[in-house]
């Protein structure tokens, strides 16, 4: 196995092994607590410009599946068309992977995706490290000189975001209209809005979904990478949406662009909530949840505004979780209820269009 | 619901296959949460050697059988409010069903907190259980009922083979298993029918793999999946038969939470409130599923799911009966975030069963759907090959990883087939053909484990052949190896060099292992407990022990054959007195069944190997003394390491310890102190044995060096048998060594345990066995205070074990074993540590000998203690799982066989011993007929007088020719019943196939019967005729003694003459 060093911004330096793509690449280093699911994590577009942690410690064992494509630029099991971290930090990365619909091993995948990867690294103390320091900026080099490259963290919502507008038809027609602004969606959303019938509307990240507005019957903003701050434009057509009446359900940062658009306040989180087991709360029902998530900002819950009530909260840190009006018909959740990976316990959320 | 403020819990009564000690875990952290939550808390359980009928827990404990018929009358005395059923395994569950079938429970309204009974019924029915997630479109295996073996055959017929056969309402599979043609089909059918009423045939899906999840459901409807685990092998071995992977290593996303989304579909339809066990099938070649059955209960796999996740299952469980909600209660390892959630692991679990299969005579030794394994471990680290070498070390039977030398040298043709019909050695086989360079392919078409495992196994033989043949053990190689879970003796083997020269290079290379906590959250948030385990696979360590008032306490281990519960209430209470002083607390043990591993016990819990090289490496750490004297057989061998290695022990010295562990030194401080011993001599070889046997006298018994067929000991009673045997073993034992002693016939035996200072005795208590010497203690009914032992004789054995431990200087708990005859007391073993009858002595008196010796382990003053005149009787009888292991022929030996006790108190013996035999499974004989075949000439002779009262008793006695005879010549009458051999009717099958029959007893021919089917391998029709009762479920008695104590005891006491008092009733 050949060596290669795991360095971070704060200059610690720890040796392990090379695995995947053989070449230099930085990141924002984050950690995931999801045990299966490297697949659907790897290709998930809201992890741009970060180096990925997996926290369980054995990575790969049932390989990679052969891409199935759904439709235009839709996978039917991947989250998206490519590997989205800039590289992937694990304890044990498994060469010798076994199931029925493995077509190559994970390293062969991460090589010809040009990701580079490193194992043997105590994936369990760095994770420790994250969660008292918080995310900080890291390299995977073969050699020991940190040299950090700005690009990697600027515009990752228009790189994530397909550049064309493309309409997809679901096997059976509810009858539903959706346009979905894509700030970098996991195609599990785009199935789950498929799987309920909704004729869909995929816009890139910066177009004006009023454009559609007479024809539609909502609106949906996915997930992506990066500061919701960053995408003024998005904030601006996702407040038209709302004064408009127009239905919306946001998802991930489709949540924080709404809030944002309501008037709320977003903030950076220490180390984020990325995982497979995160427990939310339906405030008014008092119903519990297990969720998929991750996201490295959330909405402050003291901002929320007047007209728009607080709708999940995370039992595990109080944070917000999702916002909600009946009346304007407006519901977004910092979680993925698509699950893809994780549990899909809450993908009702988006049959709220047909109520 | 209404006030609920008294709760009744139903205990699982003693251990047994399939039924073990993982229930005094969950009992345990029941009342722990039902105390919590300001409930007053009844237990009926009749195992005394259990933590949860220790005093401080339950409000009040009732030691008698967990049956409707008892329940109901301590319901009646007590009207508890509500009653917890799914804390007591399979026993529990079936005597609630009976309460509430019988009305009892509405009759006393007595609310069924938690899981509603119809769901549990349901869950155990299989048909309605197929019918029920039918109609939600969930897939079981496609199934139909038999009422009848022709039907069952008619089913397989048009279902084809193989196929298999499940029985509703059991537990371990009992009954059950797949047939591969007509002929064994009838087999399982018969021996089903026997104790069920239907039974199902179901398509087989043999080799799919086999998952399980734990559920947990609150009252308003919020699920969680707290853990999935994925069995090595696959479906049709039994899960508590299969080494068991926590969480699942080859699901994929979908896989993993569409299993995880159906485990919450169908607890939601049964409406479960509280915990369950789910178990699949997935396809492997298509992810196709089917769910083989639920478990709406505690069970083995929510033990292990709890300690494999830190997640306390039953103790929410136990919440979420009061009606608490999920969201509300706290995670209790983080103290911090919610209980609602689903722990993320940064590690990998895994779990290996424990068997003692060749302890018995006769048993089949192939693992399958039916559990014949009476312990289990648990082993955590970093990677999968750590992990399960380390848990290979844990069950203690001499293996010091995957590869097993020994069978290193097995022909390709032997190892196909052992890996196709596999026994407890499979994972070894699975090594030897991976080193053999049979491929993975075909060892997974051979054994249907799944090629993952495979893989790894593979990678740790490569490293085997690496380190075996490396000239250089180099940093680099000894480092791959420990990651991969090799010890420094397993190296040291391969590379000819010690232990201890291992260890020091390794330390010298800065080869460490690192100490991580487990937190449930994947280190998302930070642990407020020390629940810790040791991996390679790390580069530092969560926790740096300080230097603090500590000690360190070894727990006992895998339960197995000889080490049970007892130890861990042994271990359990040392800590409760340690923490009583201010003293910090350390355990060290790896069963995930025990209240030990329970993380809440103990201020450090390290989830980790009973092995010299891990304690050592604990010790590097921690630096505090160890008590060795409270776990059993594994801390007592590894004492004399531990002292040679300068580590501090409390309690007896290294020289103490060694003094009473040399037979030669013991027995020469025996004859300087003028106490009485059996006449011994060891034979350096075969030859000077027949010598010496004869100089000894016959009968004589033996205890070889080397272990024959799993048997340390026989009885040999003539000089041809000792011929025969001499001529059963191979010769490269021919010449080692064989301990020969007088076997001393029809002595009265006794154990006197008791606690001493520095050789001063402060406590003893002296229990008399039922049964003659010969019957191994730990088989033996103990009666507490004596019967037949006079005041003189108790005096003169404690003048005789007061003088031992004087001469000892024994400081802690001790255990002298004597026999008595022609009035003289014999010792015949020593053991200087916590016995397995402590727990029974301690509570028939009332005084905690475990607290007494802590304090003497603390060097605190401890005055003699003066045991009260003791105004009741308590009598502790052991328990069988023969009916578990098929083809065992259950008489009793000088070796133990029994997996586990329970105890009663009574007014006398009689009262006492009824109580507690019924607490063990035996029915009161509803038919007054008994089927009798006594023996020799002797045993019938004094069985006679029993003979006599059963006839008093209205009883018809039917008898084999020679007891028939001996009955009719002395005026008893009794009907002859023929031998199967004889090939007349009525035979004693006709007989007891007819059900007429009470219960039977069937002494063996000469009392070294045992000893001589062990060598001969006969087929006795002795062993044919007990081997029948066990199979038809009738009541058996194979040891005189008892039996003439059970029909004294049936003469005096019914049923209903029975009292129902509680503990504190009697204490
Ligand atoms: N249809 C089947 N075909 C083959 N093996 C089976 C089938 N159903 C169950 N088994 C095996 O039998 C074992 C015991 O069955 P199970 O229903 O779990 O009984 P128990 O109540 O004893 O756990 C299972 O662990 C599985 O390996
Ligand atoms: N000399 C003897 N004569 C008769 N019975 C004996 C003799 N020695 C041992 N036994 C019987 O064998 C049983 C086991 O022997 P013991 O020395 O206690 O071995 P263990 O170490 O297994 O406890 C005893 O409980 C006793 O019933
Ligand atoms: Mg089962
Ligand atoms: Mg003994």
């Amino acid at each position: 196995m050949k060596k290669n060093y795991l360095l971070l911004e704060d200059g610690e330096i720890i040796e392990g092994e090379s695995v995947g793509y053989d070449g230099d690449t930085c990141g924002e280093v984050v950690f995931t607590t999801g045990m299966t699911g490297y697949p659907q994590s790897l290709t998930d577009p809201s992890f741009g410009g970060q180096l990925l942690i997996f926290t369980y410690p054995l990575i790969g064992n049932y390989g990679v599946p052969a891409p199935i494509h759904m439709d235009a630029h839709l996978m039917a099991n991947f989250e998206s068309e490519r590997v989205w971290p800039q590289g992937v930090i694990m304890s044990s990365d498994i060469e010798t992977p076994s199931h029925y619909q493995m077509a190559q091993s994970l390293s062969s995948w991460l090589t010809s995706s040009h990701v580079p990867a490193i194992s043997h690294i105590d994936t369990r103390a760095l994770t420790q490290k994250i969660r008292e320091k918080g995310v900080m900026r890291g390299m995977i080099s073969r050699s020991k000189s940190f040299s950090w490259d700005d690009s990697v963290l600027t515009d990752l919502v228009p790189k994530a975001s397909l550049s064309e507008t493309i309409k997809y038809m679901p096997r059976e027609y509810s009858g539903k209209r959706i346009v979905l602004i894509d700030c970098g969606v996991k195609h599990g959303i785009l199935r789950e809005l498929l799987a309920n019938g909704y004729e869909v509307i995929r816009i890139p990240w910066n177009e004006d979904p009023l454009i559609y507005a007479d024809s539609i019957d909502g609106v949906v903003c996915s997930n992506g990478p990066g500061d919701p701050k960053d995408c003024k434009v998005t904030i601006e057509h996702i407040r038209q949406v709302i004064d408009r009446h127009i239905p919306f359900v946001g998802v991930c940062l489709g949540h924080q662009l709404a809030a944002l658009a309501l008037g709320a306040d977003t903030y950076k989180l220490p180390y984020g909530h990325r995982g497979l087991n995160q427990p939310c709360q339906d405030v008014t029902t008092g119903k519990a949840y297990v969720t998929s998530q991750n996201h490295g900002y959330a909405v402050d819950r003291r901002t929320i505004p007047h007209g728009v009530s607080e709708w999940f909260i995370n039992l595990n840190d109080g944070t917000n979780e999702g916002l909600k009006c009946d009346k304007q018909k407006i519901w977004t959740t910092q979680f993925h209820p698509e699950g893809n990976p994780g549990p899909f316990d809450t993908k009702w959320v988006f049959s709220l269009f047909k109520k | 619901m209404k006030q609920i403020q008294k709760v009744l819990i139903l205990g699982s009564g003693a251990l047994k296959i399939g039924e073990a000690g993982e229930f005094d875990y969950s009992g345990t952290q029941a009342i722990k949460a039902l105390k919590e939550e300001g409930k007053t808390v009844i237990l009926i359980n009749p195992n005394i050697a259990t933590i949860q009928t220790s005093e401080g827990l339950a409000d009040s404990v009732y030691f008698l059988p967990v049956t409707s018929d008892f329940v109901e009358r301590v319901i009646a005395k007590e009207k508890p409010d509500g009653i917890l059923l799914s804390f007591g395994g399979q026993t529990a569950l079936n005597c609630g069903i009976e309460l509430h079938n019988s009305g009892v429970l509405t009759k006393y309204h007595v609310d069924i907190l938690g899981t509603p009974i119809e769901a549990v019924i349901d869950t155990e029915d299989r048909e309605l259980f197929a019918k029920r997630l039918e109609r939600i479109g969930l897939k079981t295996a496609k199934g139909k009922i038999a009422k009848s073996v022709e039907e069952g055959l008619a089913i397989a017929g048009s279902f084809g083979y193989p196929i298999m056969l499940r029985t509703g309402y059991a537990l371990g599979g009992t009954g059950s298993g797949v047939a591969e043609n007509k002929q064994i089909l009838s087999e399982l059918l018969t021996n089903a029918f026997a104790t069920n009423s239907q039974v199902i045939l179901e398509e087989c899906l043999y080799g799919w793999k086999e998952v399980e999840y734990e559920v947990v459901r609150d009252q308003d409807d919020n699920c969680i999946t707290v853990c999935n685990m994925e069995n090595f092998d696959p479906v049709g071995i039994h899960t508590g038969e299969s080494i068991v992977i926590a969480p699942s290593q080859t699901l994929t996303n979908d896989e993993y939470y569409n299993l995880r989304q159906i485990a919450i579909d169908t607890i939601r339809e049964f409406k479960i409130v509280g915990e369950c066990n789910i178990q699949y099938a997935l396809n492997p070649k298509n992810g196709d599923y089917r769910i083989i059955e639920v478990n709406a209960r505690l069970s083995r796999s929510s033990a292990l799911a709890s300690k494999a996740t830190g997640y306390p299952l039953a103790y929410i469980a136990a919440k979420l009966a009061l009606g608490r909600k999920l969201p509300e209660l706290e995670n209790s390892v983080t103290k911090k975030t919610s209980a609602f959630f689903e722990p993320a692991l940064d590690y990998v679990v895994v779990k290996i069963p424990r068997w003692d299969l060749e302890k018995y005579t006769n048993v089949d030794l192939h693992i399958g759907s039916e559990m014949k394994s009476v312990g289990e471990v648990m082993s955590i680290a970093r990677t999968f090959k750590e992990a399960i070498q380390k848990a290979v070390r844990m069950i203690n039977q001499g293996y010091e990883g995957v590869i097993d030398p020994s069978l290193m040298g097995l022909d390709k043709s032997t190892i196909k087939k052992r890996l196709k019909k596999p026994d407890a050695k499979r994972l070894f086989i699975v090594s030897a053909a991976l080193a053999r360079g049979i491929s993975v392919e075909e060892i997974y078409a051979l054994t249907g484990i799944d090629p993952w495992f495979l893989y790894s196994l593979r990678r740790v033989v490569d490293t085997y052949v690496r380190l075996v043949s490396e000239k250089e053990l180099s940093s680099d190689l000894l480092a791959d190896a420990k990651r991969q879970g090799f010890s420094d003796k397993q190296i040291a083997l391969f590379r000819k060099s010690t232990e201890d020269d291992v260890r020091s290079v390794r330390v010298m290379m800065g080869i460490v292992p690192f100490i991580k906590h487990i937190d449930t959250m994947a280190g998302e948030f930070p642990a407020k407990t020390n629940y810790l385990y040791m991996t390679y696979a790390a580069r530092s360590s969560d926790y740096e022990p300080a230097p603090e008032d500590k000690v360190i306490v070894l727990g006992g281990g895998p339960y197995s054959i000889g080490t049970s519960v007892e130890f861990d209430w042994c271990a359990v209470n040392t800590v409760m007195t340690l923490k009583k002083f201010g003293k910090k607390t350390v355990m060290i043990n790896c069963n995930p069944e025990t209240v030990s591993t329970d993380y809440d016990n103990t201020d450090y819990l390290y989830f980790e190997e009973l092995t010299l090289e891990r304690v050592m490496d604990i010790y590097d750490k921690e630096r505090s003394p160890f008590i060795v004297a409270v776990g059993g057989q594994i801390p007592n061998n590894l004492a004399l390491k531990l002292a040679e290695h300068k580590i501090p022990l409390l309690g007896s010295d290294a020289k103490t310890i060694m003094k009473a562990e040399d037979r030669q030194v013991f027995s020469k401080l025996l004859d300087h102190l003028g106490i009485a011993q059996p006449e011994w001599s060891e034979a350096k070889s075969f030859d000077q044995s027949l010598k010496m046997a004869k100089k000894i006298g016959f009968p004589v018994l033996i205890r070889p060096s080397f272990v024959l067929s799993g048997k340390a000991m026989l009885v040999i009673e003539a000089e041809k048998q000792l011929e025969e045997y001499l001529a059963g073993v191979d010769a490269d034992t021919r010449n080692s060594s064989l301990v020969m002693t007088k076997f001393i016939e029809g002595a009265t035996e006794c154990d006197f345990d008791g606690v001493a200072d520095h050789g001063r005795l402060i406590v003893y208590a002296l229990s008399e066995h039922v049964e003659n010497g010969g019957v191994h203690s730990g088989d033996a009914t103990l009666v507490l205070p004596p019967m037949t032992l006079s005041e003189d004789m108790q005096a003169v054995i404690k003048k005789d074990a007061e003088a031992i431990v004087k001469e000892l200087k024994v400081s802690g708990p001790f255990n002298i074993q004597f026999l008595v005859h022609k009035s003289r007391p014999f010792v015949i073993e020593c053991n200087l540590r916590a016995s397995r009858s402590i727990p029974f002595v301690s509570k028939a008196t009332g005084v905690n000998f475990i607290t007494l010796a802590t304090r003497v382990a603390l060097g605190k003053k401890v005055k003699p203690i003066i045991m009260k005149r003791m105004h009741h009787v308590t009598v502790k009888v052991p328990q069988f799982s023969f009916k578990r292991l098929r083809g065992a022929d259950p008489v009793l030996r000088v070796e133990m066989s029994s997996t586990g006790e329970v105890a009663a108190f009574g007014a006398d013996i009689h009262e006492a011993y009824l109580k507690a035999l019924l607490a063990t499974g035996t029915r009161y004989p509803e038919h007054k007929a008994v089927f009798l075949s006594l023996g020799g000439s002797a045993q019938k002779q004094n069985f006679l007088a029993a003979a006599k009262l059963l006839r008093s008793m209205g009883y018809t006695l039917y008898a084999t020719a020679g007891t028939n005879d001996f009955l009719r010549g002395e005026g008893v009458s009794s009907v002859k019943v023929h031998k199967l051999h004889e090939g007349l009717h009525p035979h004693y099958a006709d007989l007891l196939k007819a059900r007429k029959i009470g219960f039977s007893v069937v002494l063996p021919e000469r009392f070294t019967d045992a000893s001589r089917s062990r060598v001969t391998r006969g087929f006795t029709d002795g062993y044919l005729m007990r081997r029948m009762s066990i199979d038809l479920a009738i009541p058996i008695f194979t040891n005189a003694e008892s039996a003439r104590l059970f029909i004294e005891s049936m003469h005096r006491y019914t049923l209903s003459d029975l009292k129902v008092l509680a503990w504190n009733e009697y204490i």
